[in-house]
């Protein structure tokens, strides 16, 4: 079943549209891969997904909910929480702060101990930096404490904007091994990177954004095979 | 003539009057850092708890300490209102419309105030009015030392609301990164609601509280939204203790320079010094650091 339904979903900024249709079927206790390049519209659909930017038509349906047009926090509660594109830590609380507002929605609330301590298992690098000011962390440091900011909400889809952006690869693998328990553990994954070649490697199926909708589909083993993929994305 | 022996009397005043405009500031920065609205119409919601102390008084008998207990309810319930109706859906509207929005307020409540009341100034004398606590060569009036206590115990009151609990935290997310804050799951417009209603609710606190030794026009909000203003760039727009040391700052600089200047030019005293700092320092005592 999927978890997440996209269907004929446009918007934009003001008079500049953006997403022109977009289809997208998340199946639950999946990694699905979202690939295109810059300026293609990834995020622009994921803020759309979280309810920050409003959709101009098409529908998302997240756990059989329709889920447009609903206020982000209601979208965070029912489960489906995204580690935005540049981290966006809250840069002048502690990283232990930061954790704690990632477990603001009220359903969350009540988890927050058990949260913590999973987030320190996964991160133990989180739990060091606890009492430091997240604006000071490094790169890396920055990601995993956004990451864990996301798993305080216990969502059931979490969706990771440009996880690998700026990351040396020694901290990437670091990250993605953290992502691939998650996966195992039955969570649900939508990652958008413009490393195609990473994205499609955890994933498996995945979806190729161009222009504003979606212009190949399929498992992410096929579509790394893909000759156009490879020519336009992975550069061979 | 010699000044010195009027020097203790003029720092007492200076700081009994900063207190209070250190909560104005705190209130005005709190929405400013928070919403990141500039609220022109900060001082007139003080003078309109002014007004509904005035009213208690003349139509219910009320000492303005007991009229309290209705003007602070009444004036958060007039800051909710402005913000579901007025503030809300402007919120991610570009500064300047913004801006229009809030200097309209001003002036409809200013003029509202003059349709009501004239121009006529009014007092609200208090059973402590006329009370003087002497220390040394000193007189302090019991109200403004009052006045100054609760201001103070207010803004660490909310300092320590917006550090150490759950509603604070969430609130400084809300000021600190909309969006994120929005993927975290915090509802962002109930903190702004919150944070609008506590800075202008603070107001329709100190409002009785200063009533017994000032009085009230339908101007008089302008010149503390001046004032405040004044002190939040002094302390860094946005920042709640460079609000709170501004206030101070600005309540000794005009006490002392009252003193040197008997009064006349105090005003341009403080516009002076201020212009002067500004030049030096553009990005105020503290410089960006947020709620
Ligand atoms: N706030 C905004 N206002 C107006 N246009 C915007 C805004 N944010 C993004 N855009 C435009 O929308 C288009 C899609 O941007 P988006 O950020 O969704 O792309 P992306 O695929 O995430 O790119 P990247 O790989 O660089 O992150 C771009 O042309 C961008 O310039
Ligand atoms: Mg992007």
């Amino acid at each position: 079943m999927a978890l997440l339904d996209v269907k004929g979903l446009h918007a934009g900024y003001g008079d500049v549209p953006v997403l022109r249709g977009i289809d997208l079927s998340i199946q639950a206790g999946s990694i699905t891969a979202l690939i295109g390049a810059n300026g293609a519209g990834k995020t622009t659909l994921l803020r759309t997904i979280s309810g920050i930017i409003p959709a101009e038509a098409g529908s998302i349906r997240y756990d059989g909910q329709d889920i447009l047009g609903k206020p982000p926090q209601d979208i965070v509660r029912a489960g489906l929480v995204q580690v935005p594109e540049g981290r966006r830590l809250f840069p002048d609380m502690t990283v232990f702060e930061n954790l704690l507002i990632g477990s603001s929605s009220p359903t969350a609330r009540p988890r927050r101990d058990e949260n913590l301590k999973m987030v320190f298992g996964l991160f133990p690098k989180v739990r060091e930096r606890g009492a430091q000011r997240a604006g000071t962390l490094s790169g890396g440091e920055q990601q995993m404490v956004a990451i864990a900011r996301a798993l305080m909400a216990s969502p059931r889809l979490l969706l990771l904007d440009e996880t690998s952006l700026g990351l040396a690869p020694i901290v990437v693998d670091e990250i993605f091994v953290a992502v691939r328990r998650l996966a195992a553990q039955g969570m649900t994954i939508l990652v958008v990177e413009q490393n195609t070649a990473l994205a499609l490697e955890v994933a498996d199926h995945g979806y190729v954004l161009e222009q504003g909708h979606f212009a190949m589909e399929g498992p992410a083993s096929g579509l790394m095979a893909d000759p156009r993929v490879k020519q336009a994305y992975l550069g061979i | 003539m010699d000044l010195l022996p009027l020097l203790p009397q003029a720092l007492a005043d200076g700081l009994l009057l900063g207190a209070v405009y250190a909560i104005v500031a705190v209130g005005l920065t709190l929405t400013f850092g928070v919403l990141r609205i500039v609220n022109f119409a900060h001082g007139d919601f003080l003078a309109l708890g002014l007004y509904l102390t005035y009213l208690g008084a003349t139509w219910l008998h009320l000492d303005p300490y007991l009229s309290l207990v209705l003007v602070l309810p009444l004036v958060t319930l007039a800051a909710a209102f402005t913000y579901r109706l007025l503030i809300a859906p402007v919120i991610l509207a570009p500064e300047h419309n913004q801006i229009v929005v809030t200097l309209g307020l001003s002036l409809i409540l200013q003029n509202a105030m003059l349709a009501i009341f004239t121009a006529d100034l009014h007092t609200m004398p208090s059973v402590l009015s006329g009370q003087i606590v002497r220390i040394g060569n000193v007189f302090i009036q019991a109200a403004a030392l009052i006045a100054s206590a609760a201001s103070i115990a207010v803004c660490l009151g909310l300092y320590w609301l917006l550090r150490s609990t759950e509603l604070g935290r969430q609130i400084r997310a809300a000021a600190q990164d909309r969006d994120a804050a929005l993927m975290s799951g915090v509802n962002v417009d109930r903190m702004y609601l919150i944070a609008f209603c506590i800075g202008i609710g603070s107001l329709g606190l100190v409002a009785p509280l200063i009533a017994p030794f000032n009085y009230v026009s339908p101007s008089v909000g302008s010149s503390f939204t001046l004032t405040a203003f004044i002190v939040v760039v002094l302390g860094s727009m946005g920042n709640f203790v460079g609000a709170l040391i501004g206030g101070f700052i600005i309540g000794l600089v005009e006490a002392v320079g009252g003193l040197l200047t008997g009064g006349s030019i105090n005003f341009i005293i403080t516009y002076a010094i201020f212009i002067l700092f500004l030049l030096f320092r553009p990005e105020g005592l503290l410089g960006g650091r947020r709620l």
